[in-house]
Order: C-alpha cells, then sequence, then structure tokens
C-alpha cells in the first residue's frame, strides 16, 4: 500500500509546506557557514532544522527519509562535540545533503513512495565522520599524555559540574564490559520478544511469559549495574600516585617514612577520582605538617623512630571507605591549642572538598598514638541506595550513605531551646533537629500560610545525618523505604537551584527528587552560626 | 545568527495556536516537540512560583512553566480549572513544557499577515517575540516559546529563599 494509503494528502501538503521552510532554514545556515560567522550557532541551527524534520517526516511515514536525516544529525553532533571549525568537506557535504533532501522531497511531492538515491551523501558523511573522529582521538591522546607529564595536583571541580553533569567529558573502557552489556541488551530484547507474542496470543498466565518476565527483571537489575560499572575504575592507580607523592615528600623533608597501602583494587566511580586525589593530597599535607612527630620524641615514648602510614580501602553496600592512618602525635582537632585550631581549618577546606563528591570525612585522634583520617563516600554517583521519604505531602530521596540511623518517633527525647531551636536526645547524646522541609524551603511552617503545619517532632521520623561539622537529626513525615536507584543529572535549567542532587523515578513511573544532604546540612549550620551572631 | 530572520524572510509559516487565561498565542510549529494532555507536576523546592516542577515524559525529565505567571499576566483569570495541555519543547536548558489551557489549532500564516516585533513594544526577552498575527480569531501573540524557554531562569532569589 502506498504511502498515502495511511496519511490524509492534507496531513501530508502540510508536511511538505513544513518540510521546505525546514529545508530553507537549513540553506541559510549554510550560507552563515560558508561565510565563517558565528559557525556554532549556525551548526546548532541546521541540527534543529534537521530534527525537527526527521520527526516531521517519521510522522507521515517517510522512514529512510528520516534516516537520512538522523545521519546528517549525528555528522553535525560528533563536529559540535570535536569543538573544531567545519572544514570544506563538511560545508559541502552539508549542502550536498541540502540538495539531496530538496530533490527528494520534490520526487515525494509527485509520487509519495519515491526515494531518492543517497550513495553520495551516505560516504560523504562517512568521510566526513571518521576524519572527525580521528581528529578527536588525536586530540584526546594529546590532552592525556599532557596530564601524565604534569605533576600539578589536578583542579578540584564541584560534582555538579565533574560527575553527574559531565557531557563532554571522556573516559576509557575495557571493551570486554562494553561486550557484556551489548549481551545483556540482546538478552533482554529476546525476551521482550518473547512477552510481547505471548501478549498477543492472550498467553498471559502461560510458564513461557511467566518465565521470561522473571528473566527480564533479572536482567533489567543486570543492566544497571553493568552500565555504572562502566564508569568504575579501580584505585590502584590513584594509590600509587599517592604513595609516589608521600615517599617524594618524605625524602624532601628527611623524614623516616613507613608506607603501606591495601585495598588498591577497591572500585569507584571514575568520576570521584580526581576529588579523591585532591582530599588525600590535602589529608597527607596536613599529616606531615601537623601530625608527624620527631624521631627523638618517638622514641622517648615508646615508637619505631620512622612514622608508619598505612592507606586502606573497603567497599561495603556501595560505599567506600578509605582510611589513612598515621602514628604520629594523634592531635584531635578539638583540643583548646593552637595546632588544634590549625588542625581544624584544614579540615574544615578538605571536608568542603569532599562534599563536592558526596563524601564525608571524620578524624579520630589518640594522643601520641595515632591519628584516623576515614574517608567515605559512595561508590557511584550514579546508582546510590537511597532512602525515599515524605516530607510536606512531597516525595523525596536522599543519599543512604549519609544517614547514620532512622530513629522511630517515640524512640527519643524531644528539647526545645529559648522557645525556637529543637533537640533531640538519644542514646545519652544530643543532636540539633530540623525538618527536611524547613532545610529545603527555607521558611518557617508558620510563614507558609499555603502549605500545612510542619509535623510536630514527636511525631516526626528523625534521620542522623553525618554529614557537615556535626550530626544532626533530620525530620521527615514519613518513611518509604530503601532502594538502590539511578540517579539521573539534573536539567539544565535545574542545575542553579540549591539543595538538589539530582532526580530519580520511581517503579509508579514518578519523578523523584534526590536532596543534596551536603550542601543543605551546610546552609543550616551557616544560618544558625549567623544567627547566633545577631 | 538571529533565528527570527527565518520568519521575516520566509513567506508562509505554520503555528501551534493555544489559550491561556484566555488569551491567543501561537508558536513556530517547527519548535514544538510534542502536546501531551497535562499531568501534574512533581513540585521543585527553591524554584520561582512560574516553575510549576518536573514531570517525566517517557522517563525523561521536563520542567514544566506556567506562562501566565512567567509573564507576570495580572489580569484577572478567565479560566479557573487546570490547564489541559502541555507543550513540550527542545530547549538548551533541556526539555521544558508549557502549560495550555486549551490547544487551538495549527493554521499557516503569510508574511503579510505577522506584525512583526520590531514595530511593537515588548518586555520579551531578545528573540522570543515574533509579533502578532492577525486571524479569522482576532489577534494571536507569536512568540518562539522554545527560544524563551532557553532563556527561563527557574532558581528562587536568595531573598526568597532565606527567609527565617
Amino acid at each position: 500500500m502506498g504511502l498515502l494509503g495511511h496519511i490524509p494528502q492534507d496531513v501530508f501538503n502540510i508536511f511538505l509546506g513544513e518540510a521546505a521552510d525546514l529545508l530553507g532554514q537549513w540553506d541559510e545556515a549554510c550560507c552563515v557557514l560558508e561565510k565563517g560567522d558565528d559557525t556554532r550557532e549556525a551548526l546548532l541551527w541546521v541540527m534543529r532544522s534537521a530534527q525537527n524534520l526527521r520527526r516531521a517526516s517519521r510522522g507521515v511515514g517517510l522512514e529512510e527519509f528520516a534516516q537520512a536525516l538522523g545521519s546528517c544529525e549525528e555528522l553535525i553532533r560528533e563536529l559540535l562535540r570535536s569543538d573544531s571549525q567545519p572544514h570544506r568537506a563538511v560545508l559541502d557535504t552539508l549542502a550536498l545533503a541540502h540538495a539531496t533532501l530538496s530533490r527528494w522531497l520534490v520526487g515525494v511531492r509527485t509520487d509519495p513512495d519515491y526515494v531518492e538515491d543517497i550513495t553520495a551523501l551516505s560516504d560523504a558523511i562517512r568521510i566526513c565522520r571518521s576524519g572527525i573522529q580521528r581528529a578527536i582521538a588525536e586530540a584526546q591522546s594529546m590532552t592525556a599524555a599532557a596530564q601524565d607529564e604534569s605533576h600539578a595536583l589536578p583542579t578540584m571541580r564541584m560534582q555538579k559540574d565533574n560527575s553527574l553533569h559531565a557531557v563532554n567529558s571522556s573516559i576509557s573502557l575495557a571493551q570486554i564490559r562494553v561486550e557484556e552489556l551489548i549481551d545483556a541488551v540482546g538478552q533482554l530484547s529476546t525476551q521482550h520478544a518473547v512477552l510481547a507474542q505471548c501478549l498477543k496470543n492472550g498467553d498471559r498466565n502461560s510458564d513461557a511469559f511467566n518465565n521470561a518476565w522473571e528473566i527480564s527483571f533479572k536482567l533489567s537489575s543486570e543492566l544497571q549495574n553493568r552500565s555504572v560499572g562502566l564508569r568504575m575504575t579501580s584505585l590502584a592507580k590513584l594509590f600509587g600516585r599517592v604513595e609516589d607523592c608521600i615517599l617524594d615528600l618524605a625524602e624532601e623533608r628527611g623524614v623516616a617514612l613507613q608506607f603501606d597501602h591495601d585495598g588498591s583494587d577497591v572500585e569507584v566511580d571514575a568520576a570521584l577520582v580526581d576529588g579523591l586525589w585532591k582530599t588525600l593530597s590535602q589529608i597527607f599535607m596536613t599529616a606531615f605538617e601537623i601530625d608527624f612527630d620527631k624521631p627523638d620524641d618517638r622514641v622517648r615514648v615508646g615508637k619505631l623512630p620512622s612514622i608508619v602510614l598505612k592507606l586502606t580501602a573497603t567497599a561495603e553496600n556501595g560505599l567506600v571507605k578509605i582510611c589513612l592512618e598515621d602514628d604520629g602525635r594523634g592531635i584531635g582537632e578539638n583540643e583548646p591549642t593552637n595546632t588544634s585550631v590549625e588542625l581544624k581549618s584544614r579540615l574544615e577546606d578538605v571536608r568542603k572538598h569532599l562534599a563536592g563528591i558526596s563524601g564525608t570525612l571524620r578524624v579520630i585522634a589518640e594522643k601520641n598514638k595515632t591519628t584516623s583520617y576515614q574517608i567515605s563516600l559512595p561508590e557511584s554517583l550514579r546508582l546510590m541506595d537511597v532512602v525515599v521519604v515524605e516530607s510536606l505531602e512531597q516525595i523525596y530521596s536522599l543519599p543512604n550513605h549519609l544517614i547514620d540511623e532512622v530513629l522511630e518517633p517515640g524512640n527519643f527525647h524531644t528539647h526545645t531551646l529559648r522557645g525556637d531551636k529543637q533537640f533531640i536526645e538519644y542514646n545519652a547524646k544530643i543532636y540539633p533537629f530540623v525538618t527536611l522541609s524547613e532545610l529545603l524551603e527555607k521558611v518557617p511552617p508558620r510563614q507558609r500560610p499555603r502549605v500545612q503545619a510542619s509535623i510536630a517532632i514527636e511525631r516526626a521520623h528523625a534521620l542522623l545525618l553525618r554529614c557537615g561539622r556535626e550530626t544532626i537529626a533530620l525530620g521527615v513525615d514519613k518513611l518509604i523505604g530503601k532502594e538502590r536507584s539511578v540517579v539521573t543529572p539534573l536539567t539544565p535549567h535545574l542545575q542553579n537551584v540549591k539543595g538538589l542532587a539530582g532526580t530519580m523515578m520511581t517503579g509508579s513511573g514518578e519523578p523523584v527528587l534526590v536532596v543534596d544532604l551536603v550542601e543543605i546540612t551546610d546552609a543550616f549550620w551557616t544560618q544558625r552560626g549567623e544567627r547566633e551572631v545577631a | 545568527m538571529n533565528h527570527l530572520s527565518g520568519f521575516e524572510n520566509g513567506s508562509r509559516h505554520m503555528f501551534l495556536l493555544f489559550r491561556v487565561n484566555g488569551e491567543l498565542y501561537g508558536t513556530p510549529l517547527s519548535g514544538v516537540r510534542e502536546v501531551v494532555p497535562f499531568q501534574k507536576p512533581r513540585r521543585v523546592p527553591n524554584t520561582k512560583k512560574h516553575y510549576l516542577g518536573i514531570i517525566n515524559l517517557r522517563g525523561e525529565i521536563a520542567g514544566v512553566v506556567d506562562m501566565r505567571l512567567w509573564f507576570q499576566d495580572n489580569s484577572p483569570s478567565v479560566d479557573k480549572s487546570s490547564p489541559k495541555a502541555l507543550i513540550v519543547f527542545e530547549s538548551a536548558l533541556g526539555l521544558m513544557a508549557i502549560a495550555a489551557d486549551a490547544i487551538e489549532t495549527i493554521c499557516q500564516l503569510e508574511s503579510k499577515e505577522i506584525e512583526y516585533a520590531k514595530s511593537i513594544p515588548s518586555s520579551f526577552s531578545a528573540g522570543g517575540m515574533i509579533g502578532l498575527g492577525r486571524l479569522k480569531q482576532g489577534l494571536a501573540t507569536l512568540l518562539d516559546v522554545r527560544a524563551l524557554c532557553s532563556h527561563v531562569d527557574v532558581a528562587a532569589e536568595r531573598k526568597e529563599r532565606w527567609v527565617v
């Protein structure tokens, strides 16, 4: 049956009109490209025209026409990614594409089943794409070589620029991981085909249906893990770099030191490695300058003359723990000495950097024996264990690795200080209490007549959050459950909104916001400090 | 390149006409990704009033904007019922949707039927206002909503957030 057997003539005419307009815009953008003015904007304009034309043509059943447009889009996308000026061959190819598509449209106008020969266009696109890919690969290898040669500390980039929102960055992968992923996708497609066939035959209760359903479920979970695994890298290179740096530093400063490391096979999200290096380098510099004692002093207190420094890593339940431990002076950050004050200020800085990769730092010191710097961070920022909660009738997800404990209502005592500050008492310890809605909305319930009053502290669930300076108790209305979810980066228009780390989908397909607990608790402490000063 | 130049040079243009608070608006059909029935967005804290929240559009997150609040239309509300449709655009800031009270039709306008923005005083950001279209139904405000969505600011101002 011909094309117009499916599509009404008037709809097809509308498509032809729209297609002519879009090709007109394409031509105009090509003229701008020829002049060499504002090339990026012009390329984007050609791409938008191609995208719109592809969608419209698919809508009227011109599938081959849409495919040709799809390859043009790929070419432009690669050119934009390469960030290079379009060379002559690319300009000629875009002009050729315009001419070919225009001829095709003329043909379709008289015969809706007309198909234009696009061999020349396909060849031109293929040649251009391979040229661009080669240029990108060369540029990447040059950048990698430059990075290897450089001994400077890498620049710390915050999480929102670096990991969840990386758009133009690239990672190298073992081919086997990609092959395994492709295999899993293939198996899933097969099971979907079985399911579709069973549904078509009305065999919803058959063994084949149940079997395919079960396998699909397992495969999608496996796919989730495998795809996140693509971003994972072992800590071996990082640990090697830390070791080299520490030994060089020890030699330069004449410090007798024995360095050991364990757990370098632990894997983390590749996007976290730069942030971890920055954090670890800050910590060992602090240890060198504040914590290491002199050989004579060490011998006097019964220690070996050389410092023993140990770096270890473990992974458990989606959380990576990295510990740098020395047997130095064991100075705590809360002692009333100048050294402690300096240590505290340095650690504030480390914590700030670590917060950028969703990590936390705990320091445990034993006078004249040991100092242990314990870093905790999620294995990946894309696949996270989250606690889903309800607060003021809104559902939010909170990263589980920052939650120490969940307290049921009635399992803790409450106190109010000076009529507004609230605290809870649990296991003989006092924690400041604040509700999630107050932290997120920054408006006390009494000033928000549109929303219902916040829950009473006695009826709240309290989550003990280990982030920022001290542990705080975060009140939520309801605990919905824990789950492992794929966290999607924030869309560009939400990236300036405070307190959000990403989005995820619930089983029912509803979008849920993942809260940036580090950012909101930091704001809480800043705000409380300002109020106390006032 | 000024993307509106395409409108001023070409002869015929397709527009999607829709109503918001009784007013008739048109946006270039070429910029519209799709029109879907209205679904209640999930509210996002620390955002401006005109940003209604996010929805799941077949696995993609789209932001939903209330055009009336966005353009600070202070005229009395004509239609108090909830919006009926979402017009979805692929903007430079990701997938965005405009809540519309009703979708009217798709129409073709000739250049001579459009009073271009140059001659109309308007507070719309540059590139967003196309002009006024003379239609059988009356005048329609022609906006390049996709271009406008590419500049929409949704994060609440600092003083709006830190009220305590």
